[in-house]
């Protein structure tokens, strides 16, 4: 596996919303301006000119939708997702790609465009979606009938589904969980975003990685390698976040559960992203509580100086009693 | 001038009939059908004639008609090869479908069929309409008479394989109690359907009282006081018995005499708008079929454009030379009145209806057509807007959404492209509903989602697997109490208390139903306690959890503090 070398550090001016998660998905401020040897120049020349060419086709070929999380965005080559694409999410479940792929979604319907969410094995569940920031009014959602017996029609209709959906002009985003699909639907996927300038964006099992794919970006969401804490604390590439031991006061034995963090740590790795370079990985930390997505913290006694988020941080370890 | 004439079909133990006409190989067999009560649990709901045999019926627990089937040996004595039963859930959606189905089959004896209602009382009961009701007046002599109609409609029920009894009368309410108390018994001894002549009260009056559609509690109070016959109920003063029992028994004997006029609601309303074509020849040209169904739309279409009018729902129905016709209807969105909207849709449904009558290279039918109707049987007022001249932002283009909405829903099915709203509730499984986008009978339009004001709500995971998925517990933590109160261990406690007592998730857990492998959770985040639902069935007790495994991997597990067990229910 490439390790590539992290973002560089920021400079002193940044504000502290351009660095954390971004609510209103304006990555433009955090652009950092690389040295402008005459071979850059002429390298991203001619990036931009076989970029132009390989996506001729595409309506909207200027627009970029921020991910939410201006870390993120930094490590696409147009600081954010260029509409009229396809962005695959690989995930063994539980990583949280789904809540960071919706908060794309919700980025890309900022400009009143509808969200389509297929969701074949229907557990989607929109109360959540809510608190993310989704609007629900403007948002369908495909489903499959539980008694409906030929499978492979199924998997037919749903596929034709989602084409459609992409194809459509006033959609702005399509989601949604998808199992492995073949290359020429792929391939229509993309067709169909590009005559649009909707954003597709799929959610797949890790095991999709090894087919071809038609995607202009490809995240490898996974866990955060546990280390030693020493280790950890010394390695400034990583940026693992070790889980807080346990503090329950109120328990006289040692619990073999230790208190819960109310952040989860997620490590996504670029494996395939059209004008980039692929193999970058990055710690994130998403907060349980509020939502928040920033840079995982490097230590735990230590707050870095980039790591600042949109809300207090918080230690509540539980939820208030409902019903 | 005609009198009323209402012709009734009364299909007996209609979920029974109906389960044994879709499965056939169920017939003669002992079937049980469950429902679940929310007090008393699970409970019969609908039994065969041979379970009914061994003792099983309806409202009974059904562990008791279980052990009651086991025990049987009837079946054994009757030489049936194998004692075995059949227990299912009751399925009354499916129920309702396939009267409907059926009433509207029917639709080609009497433009007017309806369903026969059921009170908020009998319907709280579990008793759902099973009866089927035709105004036939003035069309007997379209069949030769009235015996010849009613025979037809015996004969067409029992075409599908269903075994109605049938009477006509004058009023609604004679006609549904002769078919559902006398019918059957005139049947056995005649060999044909009732009819009972214009103005007969004296049949009438032998009925019982039951047969007035009454109130449970009425029909047991009387009986208690010994009035069992209509008779007997006309003979008491009517003051006394309307300041006994209400207005209910006099309208229901007026409605049944014909001194209260009771109209037979249609189930659907004759369409505004139809355009038909009879071919002189017919055809087995699927392309042919389609450009007669293009001709007729774009007809309506103009009908409809004069008139200011949109069309929601198409219904296209062609008749066959030999067999049922083929029926099908194309549900829209929004109201329209263009043919190049329509057309694509009607395409669609019209392959797949013909799919399974198509020849080897898709171009002829094996069924001949002779007849094609298209009607409009939903319509709205034709709402246009003018599209701006400069409009950039091609997402606020509502019409394309539109168009795409129709295509899904044509294609998948209308109760499959949904929209979500949110519902007042902490149990999960109830706190949203799918409604669907299309739906040609929708009289009010989408309602603004309020965002929750619930702080919580992004404690909640973006995948809910509905029904839980059960987890095996695998090596048990220790009992980890939330606050002073419930530190106690649990042999201290009496057991009720037990199993509220805060207990954090096990160490070590597997899906019950998957082969994955173990996981072990390495932190958990909790309890959110919900208690609620006592109106729907048992009230809901849960402890919810936030888990990370091993892996990392958060899930949400609750412990249902009623049986303590620990299930997966979402995924963050």
């Amino acid at each position: 596996m490439m390790t590539q070398k992290q973002p560089e550090s920021p400079q002193p001016g940044f504000t502290a919303d351009a660095l954390g998660f971004s609510g209103t998905g304006d990555s433009s401020t955090c652009a950092l301006s690389s040295a402008s040897t005459p071979k850059t120049q002429l390298l991203n020349r001619l990036r931009n000119q076989i970029r132009s060419v390989e996506t001729a086709g595409r309506v909207e070929n200027e627009i970029r939708v921020s991910s939410g999380c201006t870390a993120i965005d930094r490590m696409l080559p147009s600081s954010g997702y260029q509409r009229g694409g396809l962005v695959q999410w690989l995930t063994s479940g539980g990583h949280g790609a789904d809540y960071l792929s919706l908060l794309v979604a919700k980025q890309a319907c900022a400009d009143g465009g509808a969200l389509v969410v297929f969701d074949p094995l229907n557990q989607f569940y929109p109360p959540a979606a809510t608190a993310i920031g989704i609007n629900l009014d403007n948002s369908i959602i495909l489903r499959t009938s539980a008694e409906a017996g030929n499978q492979r029609e199924l998997e037919k209709d749903l596929l034709w589904s989602i084409d459609q959906a992409l194809r459509c002009p006033a959609v702005a985003a399509v989601w949604g969980p998808l199992d492995q699909i073949n290359e020429r639907w792929f391939r229509r996927f993309q067709l169909s975003a590009e005559s649009s300038g909707c954003l597709g964006l799929f959610i797949q099992p890790v095991r999709a990685a090894r087919q071809p794919s038609w995607a202009e970006v490809q995240w490898m969401v996974s866990h955060v390698q546990s280390l030693p804490a020493p280790l950890a604390q010394t390695n400034s590439n990583s940026q693992i976040l070790a889980p807080p031991k346990a503090t329950n006061p109120q328990a006289d034995h040692e619990p073999l559960c230790p208190a819960f963090s109310s952040e989860q740590q997620v490590r996504l790795q670029l494996t395939r992203c059209r004008g980039a370079q692929t193999g970058k990985t990055i710690n994130l930390s998403i907060n349980t509580i509020t939502g928040n997505v920033q840079l995982a913290r490097r230590d735990h006694g230590q707050h870095p100086r980039n790591n600042i988020g949109t809300s207090p941080p918080t230690n509540r370890n539980s939820w208030p009693a409902v019903g | 001038m005609n009198t009323k004439r209402v012709l009734s079909l009364w299909l007996p133990n209609w979920p029974i009939q109906r389960l044994v006409v879709s499965e056939p190989e169920l017939r003669r067999q002992r079937i049980v059908l469950f429902r679940h009560d929310a007090r008393r649990g699970q409970l019969v709901a609908a039994v065969s004639p041979l379970a009914m045999q061994d003792g099983a019926c309806v409202d009974m627990p059904l562990s008791e008609a279980k052990s009651l089937l086991q025990r049987s040996t009837h079946v054994q004595k009757a030489n049936v090869e194998k004692s075995d039963f059949y227990i299912f859930e009751h399925d009354p959606k499916s129920d309702l479908e396939a009267l409907e189905s059926l009433a509207d089959s029917l639709e080609s004896f009497s433009p007017t069929v309806g369903l026969k209602t059921v009170d908020q009382a009998n319907y709280k009961q579990g008793r759902r309409p099973n009866s089927i009701l035709l105004e036939v007046t003035g069309l007997a002599h379209l069949f030769g008479d009235e015996h010849q109609l009613a025979r037809q409609v015996l004969l067409h029920c029992d075409s599908q394989g269903y075994l109605p009894r049938i009477a006509i009368a004058d009023t609604v309410g004679a006609a549904w109690a002769m078919a559902r108390y006398v019918a059957g018994q005139y049947f056995a001894q005649h060999q044909q359907p009732l009819v009972l002549t214009a103005g007969d009260q004296e049949t009438l009056q032998q009925l019982p009282v039951e047969s007035l559609c009454l109130e449970p509690a009425i029909i047991n109070t009387l009986y208690q006081l010994g009035v069992e016959t209509v008779r007997q109920l006309q003979q008491l003063p009517r003051n006394d018995l309307a300041m006994r029992f209400g207005n209910s028994i006099h309208r229901r004997i007026d409605q049944m005499t014909g001194e209260i006029d009771e109209p037979v609601i249609a189930r659907r309303k004759p369409a505004k708008f139809i355009a038909e074509q009879l071919l002189e020849y017919p055809t087995h040209h699927r392309k042919t079929i389609e450009v007669i169904i293009g001709r007729l739309v774009g007809r309506l279409c103009e009908q409809m454009r004069a008139k200011q009018r949109g069309a929601l729902e198409w219904a296209i129905k062609l008749v066959c030379q030999v067999g049922s016709p083929l029926e099908f209807r194309v549900n829209l969105f929004q109201p329209t009145a263009l043919t190049n909207q329509v057309m694509p849709l009607v395409e669609m449904q019209l392959e797949q209806i013909l799919l399974p009558h198509m020849r080897k290279f898709r171009r002829h039918t094996t069924i001949q057509v002779q007849e094609i109707s298209v009607s409009v049987t939903s319509d709205a007022l034709l709402a246009q807007q003018q599209r701006q001249l400069f409009d950039e932002n091609p997402r606020l283009d509502r019409q394309s959404l539109a168009h795409l909405i129709n295509r899904l829903a044509n294609r998948l099915g209308t109760q499959n492209v949904v929209y979500p709203t949110l519902q007042a509730g902490a149990q999960p499984e109830y706190s949203f509903r799918l409604r669907p986008l299309v739906d040609p009978n929708r009289k009010q339009r989408r309602r603004k989602t309020k965002p929750p004001k619930q702080s919580h709500t992004l404690a909640r995971p973006l995948r809910l697997f509905c029904p839980p998925l059960r987890l095996k517990k695998i090596e048990v933590n220790h009992p980890v109490s939330t606050n002073d109160s419930s530190r106690h261990s649990e042999h201290q406690q009496p057991r009720r208390l037990a199993a509220m007592t805060t207990i954090a998730p096990p160490a070590l857990f597997r899906i019950e139903s998957s082969n994955a492998r173990s996981q072990k959770i390495i932190a958990s985040s909790g309890p959110e306690r919900i208690e609620t639902g006592w109106w729907r069935s048992l009230t809901v007790c849960r402890d919810y959890w936030r888990i990370e495994t091993e892996t990392h991997q958060h899930y949400w597990v609750f412990r249902d503090l009623r049986s303590n067990q620990w299930y997966l229910h979402g995924e963050f």
